[in-house]
């Protein structure tokens, strides 16, 4: 449907994609909306080169940065958990990141995605401003069906409807749960679709994504916009999972280093008269156990259970002038790049 | 500092309005210009004489090849006249790592270093995979963005080093005069692989590889492999490394900074195909394990004691540190001023690692 042709560009001798303006786009406000979406600095986020116009100046289409390949729509379903969540790590991560320059993308879908030749996740075709004045069929809801949130299908008393950040959540679940299956469950076809829908359910999938994973996913696709959770969420606790047993945490403690990871997952450490405590890592986080005496972590009452941050530095004793020993926590992992 | 061919309010090509002047290579001027038409800020490059008008059209189309995050994207090429081109970049908010070196931190402590590393292997990876030789990679060649906050990396002038390439044969075929009036040359000697040395024409995939390696010892330690000058060719054809400054023996830098080094080591190896290719060297970089949180500038109010101490950054609360969280010492006197990575705390935020700035 979308009229777009790869092209080369004679002066720098690559490919660029030159797509037609869909119809019923609001030539007006386009360039506006270009150059609000200049802003977004991500990664994951299609370059626009340049308009071409006709001979009164009007813009008939854009020339944008060509991606090599097909698009999302009828990739081969990943096998295992950590496959999936790859999948979905920088689709969540490229949202996230245009909602964090608040721009709202308004179609996010398979059809929408693209690996480029280094792996790295493209998304493009922006919802761009459409001409709410011009022909009929093209007022109301913006967006592909199956993909669009209820709250979409729901006019406001001025007759437009409302939508926030949301929808793309909403959309990225629905693509994370097709991506999933292969196909797009039955269950949000509907216009509007009637949620929860029994057979997009992120916990009955054949990958058995981590319970933690799952539920989050699974509120992606409330039906009430204000339960679903932000993108960047979303793509923090799958990038927490993706580093499943690969976190370290150096100790420092008298003096001396000790390295904690998933080979030496636990250390005792305790001064007489001071206070004492385990630190053990679960292969997500490393948590304070067995905690005695007194024992404060940045500045604040240790307890079981408590996750240690990133970086912090344990005190045991009573302070000043009692006798005090610190112990610091670094906590580090490969960087997740996907 | 001025430029020569351009002034603030020319126009270039109807859509590039000239905003000021950033600086020059070897071969070019750059300057900071608005684009018109999509309302965003890029980098103009044009070339700053005829000779090297000539090359860089050639310069233009072998960047554009690479597309990758961590190599600076190339956006248009403007053709005014057959004696005025320019190459417009996307605009990197930041300056050189040499800038950095020189202006802000003599060296870097270990997690940024292997962040820096990661990302330039990856960035070197996609050229490769494009079939493109960078042939010049130095500190000047790679923009950080943020400055000393390093919030991220991206691989430039990959066209302009064949240009500089040719310019660097051409003193070398000159003699040792003209090689040490070559300024391009000298930049690029202490990065330099041993096979480029004894031919210029040999610049392969593994130059590169050697002189990444090269540039991330010097980022970690402050130090030239390899020295600099011309003194520098001797000690790269025996490729034999300095030894390694204590600072980085300090236990909480410590283990990083040996995985990097074991990397380095790979790198610089004077046969070629010892060397890993870049696809290996991601492999590598990825074993890496550094906290990728943003970093921010403070100033150190005061050791509260042989311990600790508290720094005031621009926003948010005061951040308390822990003397060895500190880079490369052990007390930090009060006014001083640092880079940081802050962690949340009660009372106050937690600092790691702490890195002073030059003064």
């Amino acid at each position: 449907m979308s009229d777009a042709a790869k092209c080369i560009d004679t002066h720098l001798d690559r490919p660029v994609l030159v797509k037609a303006l869909k119809e019923g786009t609001d030539k007006k406000r386009l360039l506006d909306e270009i150059r609000a979406l200049q802003k977004i600095r991500s990664k994951h986020v299609v370059q626009i080169y340049d308009v071409v116009r006709d001979e009164d100046g009007e813009i008939q289409g854009l020339v944008e940065e060509y991606i090599e390949g097909a698009d999302l729509t009828y990739l081969n379903p990943p096998t295992t958990a950590e496959d999936l969540m790859k999948l979905f790590y920088p689709i969540a991560k490229g949202i996230a990141e245009i909602h964090d320059h608040g721009h709202i993308h308004r179609d996010v879908k398979r059809q929408n995605m693209k690996f480029d030749g280094e792996g790295c996740l493209k998304i493009f075709d922006f919802g761009l401003a459409r001409d709410e004045t011009a022909d009929a069929s093209t007022i109301g809801p913006i967006g592909t069906p199956g993909y669009m949130a209820p709250e979409l299908f729901v006019a406001g008393t001025n007759g437009k409807t409302s939508f926030t950040t949301a929808i793309d959540v909403y959309a990225f679940g629905v693509t994370a749960i097709s991506l999933a299956r292969g196909t797009m469950p039955n269950g949000l076809k509907g216009i509007p679709p009637k949620l929860p829908a029994a057979d997009a359910d992120f916990n009955g999938l054949p990958q058995s994504l981590p319970p933690a994973v799952a539920t989050l996913l699974n509120q992606c696709l409330a039906a009430d916009p204000t339960a679903r959770p932000k993108m960047s969420e979303v793509a923090e606790e799958l990038s927490l999972h993706l580093l499943h047993g690969q976190h370290r945490a150096f100790v420092g403690f008298s003096g001396r280093l000790y390295v904690l990871d998933a080979t030496h997952p636990a250390a005792d450490l305790s001064v007489a008269g001071q206070g004492a405590l385990r630190v053990r890592y679960d292969g997500l986080r490393f948590l304070l156990e067995n905690v005695t005496g007194h024992v404060a972590l940045n500045n604040q009452q240790a307890f079981n259970g408590m996750v240690v941050p990133g970086s912090c530095v344990i005190m045991l004793g009573l302070p000043y002038p009692s006798a005090r020993t610190a112990i610091t926590i670094d906590v580090s992992h490969p960087e997740v790049t996907l | 500092m001025n430029g020569n061919l351009h002034k603030a309010g020319d126009i270039i090509g109807d859509r590039y309005l000239v905003l000021g002047f950033i600086g020059q290579g070897g071969m070019q001027e750059v300057y900071q210009a608005e684009d018109k038409l999509l309302g965003k800020i890029v980098a103009l490059k044009a070339p700053k004489n005829l000779s090297a008008q000539k090359r860089f059209k050639r310069s233009a189309v072998v960047s554009a090849k690479v597309n990758h995050p961590n190599v600076a994207k190339t956006l248009d090429y403007v053709d005014v006249d057959e004696n005025h081109a320019y190459l417009v970049e996307e605009y990197i908010p930041g300056k050189d790592l040499s800038r950095v070196l020189r202006e802000d931190l003599p060296l870097l402590d270990p997690q940024i270093v292997a962040r820096i590393f990661h990302h330039l292997a990856r960035g070197l990876a996609a050229s490769h995979h494009a079939g493109v030789i960078h042939r010049d990679l130095k500190p000047s060649n790679v923009m950080s963005v943020d400055g000393a906050l390093v919030s991220d990396v991206k691989i430039t002038d990959f066209g302009i080093a064949k240009m500089a390439e040719e310019e660097i044969a051409e003193a070398a075929e000159g003699g040792e005069e003209s090689l040490t009036a070559s300024q391009t040359a000298i930049g690029a000697l202490p990065y330099m692989a041993p096979e480029i040395i004894s031919s210029m024409k040999s610049a392969d995939k593994p130059a590169d590889i050697w002189s990444l390696g090269a540039m991330c010892f010097e980022l970690l330690t402050g130090i030239k492999p390899f020295g600099a000058g011309l003194k520098a060719v001797s000690a790269i054809q025996a490729g034999k490394l300095p030894p390694f400054p204590t600072e980085l023996s300090k236990s909480q830098f410590a283990p990083l900074a040996k995985d990097i080094l074991s990397v380095v080591q790979k790198c610089l190896q004077l046969e070629q195909k010892a060397r890993p290719t870049a696809d290996e060297l991601v492999k590598l970089c990825e074993t890496f394990c550094y906290p990728a949180n943003p970093r921010e500038f403070g100033v150190v109010d005061s050791m509260r004691n042989a311990f600790f101490g508290f720094i005031t950054a621009a926003a948010g609360k005061s951040v308390f540190f822990h003397r060895d969280s500190i880079f490369g010492a052990n007390t930090a006197a009060s006014g001083e001023r640092v880079v940081f990575t802050r962690y949340p705390g009660e009372g106050s935020d937690r600092a790691f690692p702490v890195v002073k700035l030059r003064k």
